[in-house]
């Protein structure tokens, strides 16, 4: 496992003081799920919203949680979100990836909802094994 | 739809994908339930519904899903707003929902339920309260103390589970907790009682059941202090059973044969290591569906506690089905009655 500080580590993302924390674990994720908009994975899918929307979060968010992409380990865990709307009217399909020890930390949440800060040189697009439709759930 | 803004305060997050998908507000003493929504013009746009309580319980348990609350629940008011502009002290100001958005657009899909949240659900500390229960009829005083024992455990099951998921209990109060649940059950000589007074004594005299007040009578009444959240659970569970008790006995009987029939009542660990999956996964099922049927919502939990052993998660739910029938018999023979919590 890598040692979180040390000038040594890029993440993907700039990242506050104290982030990732210290429960997140650089550990491999296997066949975890992320939302996409489409069929066709771009690395910006992979993007935080700290990145794509400003480093500015909702008040009830802290910068480093805004900072993290999010994915979930299984598929059934994935689906039930999609019926929330704007997950809804946002997202068609899943990009199932294999995340391997040394792509960043994550940090497991309740019911199978995962925060991943990534390393710079992890490509998620290259790490996904296969896309699926969302469909009618 | 309502007409006025109204000023409203965060809560907690109940969903986060990326950005708070879910989230809980409170206004006054109404709860308000408030889902992300794809909106033009906003920054973190928000569709809300203010929720009775008996609802917001309803939903807690996994009795309704989301979209009867947003769509369906009774005195609901819609509004909008930008969680962009909450202020963590001040709150934040709601608009009502405009009439010209036609509120079919943004509701969540049907059977996305409290199991499905990504956040623990708060534990909101409500004020102690007084249960008044009238007696009627002819009371021994076995028969008292019968039914107090009965909604003590009821009441000490109910609060160690929360007090097990609020965020305000220490890691080795949730280990002592997991542990009472995992243990008692499976032991050699196992009596229920252990399991409940075990959970007891977790509690503390701050958190458990206290009798305030008895008249011993026919007619009589007893009146006890304890948490309002807790005793308004333990009305509801009442409540199921007075409408369904038959067909959740059934369910009872069908898992106790299961039981029976593989040796498990006598706690024989050894009759587990001969049992095949299939087995297994049947009390598993039939414990669910019993679960279910009592409206009981934190079988997953329970799972959890037992260490994913079928047997120990059976009788667990099953002690606690036999507390709730014998305490509803008491109120089916029209010799208890909920009064007032004040």
């Amino acid at each position: 496992m890598q040692e979180k500080s040390g000038p040594k580590l890029a993440f993907r993302e700039e990242l506050p003081d104290a982030c990732p924390p210290p429960e997140a674990k650089a550990i491999a994720l296997s066949g975890v799920y992320r939302f996409l908009p489409s069929a066709n994975p771009k690395n910006e899918h992979f993007d935080s919203y700290c990145l794509l929307k400003g480093p500015k979060p909702p008040p009830t968010v802290t910068l480093c949680q805004w900072s993290a992409c999010s994915l979930f380990v299984t598929r059934e865990k994935a689906v039930a979100k999609i019926k929330l709307q704007k997950l809804r009217s946002r997202f068609s399909h899943f990009a199932i990836l294999d995340v391997p020890a040394n792509a960043g930390y994550s940090e497991s949440g309740q019911n199978g909802h995962l925060s991943l800060w990534m390393l710079k040189h992890f490509d998620p697009v290259t790490a996904i094994l296969k896309i699926e439709e969302i469909g009618d759930v | 739809m309502s007409e006025k803004k109204r000023r409203a305060k965060y809560v907690s997050t109940l969903v986060y994908v990326d950005e708070p998908q879910l989230i809980l507000l409170e206004s006054k003493k109404t709860k308000i339930i408030a889902m992300a929504i794809d909106l033009g013009g906003h920054e973190f746009p928000f569709m809300a519904a203010t929720m009775t309580d008996v609802d917001w319980r309803k939903y807690k348990r996994g009795s309704v899903d989301l979209r009867y609350l947003f769509a369906f629940a009774r005195l609901r008011r819609l509004y909008k707003f930008d969680l962009g502009e909450l202020n963590l002290n001040t709150g934040l100001l709601m608009e009502p929902w405009p009439a010209d958005l036609p509120v079919a657009n943004f509701l969540p899909d049907s059977r996305f339920f409290v199991r499905d949240h990504t956040e623990p659900l708060p534990i909101v500390q409500s004020a102690s309260a007084l249960q008044h229960f009238a007696l009627d009829g002819a009371w021994g005083l076995p028969d008292f103390a019968s039914f107090y024992n009965k909604i003590s455990d009821i009441y000490a099951f109910i609060s160690a589970i929360a007090k097990f998921k609020s965020a305000q209990t220490s890691y080795d109060e949730k280990r002592s907790i997991i542990s009472a649940f995992a243990h008692h059950p499976f032991r050699g000589g196992f009596s229920y009682v252990n399991l409940f007074d075990h959970l007891e004594r977790l509690l503390g005299s701050g958190d458990s059941l206290q009798v305030q007040s008895i008249r011993y009578a026919s007619a009589g009444y007893v009146n006890v202090k304890g948490n309002r959240s807790v005793f308004a659970e333990i009305q509801e569970f009442i409540n199921i059973f007075s409408n369904k008790n038959e067909e959740i006995g059934k369910q009872y009987n069908k898992l106790y044969k299961y039981l029976a029939d593989g040796d498990f009542l006598a706690q024989d660990s050894a009759a587990l290591e001969r049992t095949s999956p299939e087995i297994l996964k049947l009390i598993r099922d039939e414990a669910k569906t019993l679960a279910h049927m009592m409206s009981f919502a934190e079988f997953d939990l329970m799972d959890t506690f037992a260490d994913r052993n079928e047997v120990v998660l059976a009788k667990i739910i099953m002690a606690f089905y036999r507390r709730i029938e014998q305490s509803f018999m008491f109120f089916a023979q029209g010799r208890v009655e909920f009064g007032d919590l004040t």
